[in-house]
């Protein structure tokens, strides 16, 4: 009898292009388009009236719970969040009504970049089913005509490989630099903070954020600090100091990610009646833990 | 146990994720902030492409249409839903009617139009077929043409399952 292992990855994924890779024109072109997909305006200036930022903060955590819970490709959060800022950077929402905005723009960036998307009825339960799968599909309409159909925006992730691939670095550290990499864009994605910066700035930042967290910027003299920064600037034509603030305001969103956990924890200790479950509600996502800086 | 794709995105929805964020949606505000926001999407549409896509008629304008009496469109590019997006039948997931229906066809740069694309109503932002500025269309990133064509090549004539 044959026997079966059911735990193989059963999406089918395509192995990574080397001619989209290897191509500096590719590159090149995403950093000329990139801009055509930041939101219009820092919108809870002009725009909103109802919502805060702090609020733009609690649907973007969840959205990432959801898509981390539901093993999302890594860019649909931050593509799902493009979605949602350009949507508000146009249209005056209200503060009830935010949360099915979120869901929308997973249920988009979901089908537009995976094999398997996230179903309708799925992202209607994560609102604890205060949404009704027919308002979904409406505003999915009303979403996609605000955002002009245009939905293949770029976003940091488009920006690693090329990055990444362009660095001297140790062959067996590549995958947890990617790894953490990864988790620095999905942290920009939930603080709004970065809404404006364009995605390779963030890309940048991110990969050095990581690099400079694994401490392999010592000990080789080509990748002290500086002259990491020097490179990273380079590969994205992003200005030297733009890039450093860039990034040291990851790192500093970081920490404080980390000191809320900890409080949280600590609350726990204090309040041992409330269960795991809640305290696991922390906005942090769950690949920060594992980070040290 | 054969590995069929049922077998996927089964992780179900852990209770602490499941929460309401803001407190009680007002689904009848809701309705009608959908309702004004697509007509005013529709309103953009009208004026952008002189055609009032709810009584799909043409208006005075910029575009020229041409009436054309169609039924080989593939049934899957057939809209079921009315310009407001409520689906005409009963399922909510649009089941596709195959009814023959009037188009109407731009008369000016007919090779840059897709009779789907005049038929898919609220798209007021793509640049695709605008008579002035064919150019235009070459240095789009992607246009809706492109889309159209490519699908309809992969899957000729099959409905949606």
């Amino acid at each position: 009898m044959e026997l079966l292992c059911c735990e193989v990855d059963p999406v089918r994924r395509a192995l990574p292009d080397p001619n989209l890779l290897y191509d500096d024109r590719v590159l090149h072109n995403l950093l000329t388009i990139e801009e055509r997909y930041l939101p219009q305006c820092s919108y809870f200036k002009c725009v909103q009236k109802d919502i805060q930022p702090f609020m733009r903060r609690m649907v973007a955590t969840w959205m990432l719970e959801v898509c981390e819970e539901q093993k999302c490709e890594e860019e649909v959060f931050p593509l799902a969040v493009n979605y949602l800022d350009r949507f508000l950077a146009v249209v005056p929402t209200r503060k009830c009504h935010l949360q099915l905005l979120g869901a929308v723009c997973m249920f988009l960036a979901s089908k537009l970049k995976e094999t398997i998307p996230l179903t309708a009825e799925k992202l209607c339960i994560y609102t604890d089913n205060s949404i009704k799968l027919q308002e979904l599909l409406e505003w999915e309409l009303v979403v996609l005509g605000k955002l002009k159909w245009n939905l293949a925006a770029v976003t940091p992730h488009d920006f690693t490989e090329h990055i990444l691939k362009k660095l001297p670095l140790p062959k067996d550290k590549l995958l947890l630099i990617r790894k953490h990499a990864q988790t620095f864009i999905a942290l920009c994605a939930t603080d709004f903070n970065f809404a404006m910066y364009p995605p390779s700035m963030i890309a940048t930042g991110s990969v050095g954020a990581a690099i400079c967290g694994l401490q392999l910027d010592d000990g080789e003299s080509s990748f002290s600090g500086d002259s990491l920064t020097e490179l990273l600037a380079k590969i994205t034509s992003t200005d030297v100091d733009c890039l450093k603030a860039c990034q040291e305001q990851i790192e500093s969103v970081l920490v404080s990610n980390l000191r809320e956990q900890q409080q949280q924890v600590r609350q726990q200790q204090s309040n041992p009646s409330k269960t795991v479950d809640e305290v696991d509600q922390a906005s942090t996502p769950t690949d920060v833990r594992d980070i040290n800086l | 146990m054969p590995l069929s794709q049922s077998n996927i995105r089964q992780a179900p929805c852990s209770k602490k994720l499941c929460r309401n964020l803001f407190g009680p949606v007002d689904h009848e505000q809701l309705q009608s902030d959908f309702q004004d926001l697509m007509r005013q999407q529709l309103q953009e549409a009208q004026c952008r492409w002189n055609f009032d896509f709810e009584t799909e008629t043409p208006l005075e304008g910029n575009f020229k249409w041409e009436r054309v009496w169609c039924v080989d469109v593939p049934p899957a590019r057939m809209s079921s839903r009315d310009p407001l997006g409520h689906p005409k039948g009963s399922s909510s997931t649009g089941e596709k009617s195959a009814s023959p229906r009037v188009h109407f066809r731009l008369c000016a740069n007919k090779d840059l139009l897709d009779l789907p694309l005049l038929n898919a109503a609220a798209q007021p932002g793509s640049e695709v077929g605008k008579p002035s500025s064919p150019r235009s269309l070459k240095r789009k990133q992607t246009s809706m043409k492109d889309f159209y064509s490519s699908k309809r090549r992969s899957v000729p004539c099959k409905p949606d399952p």
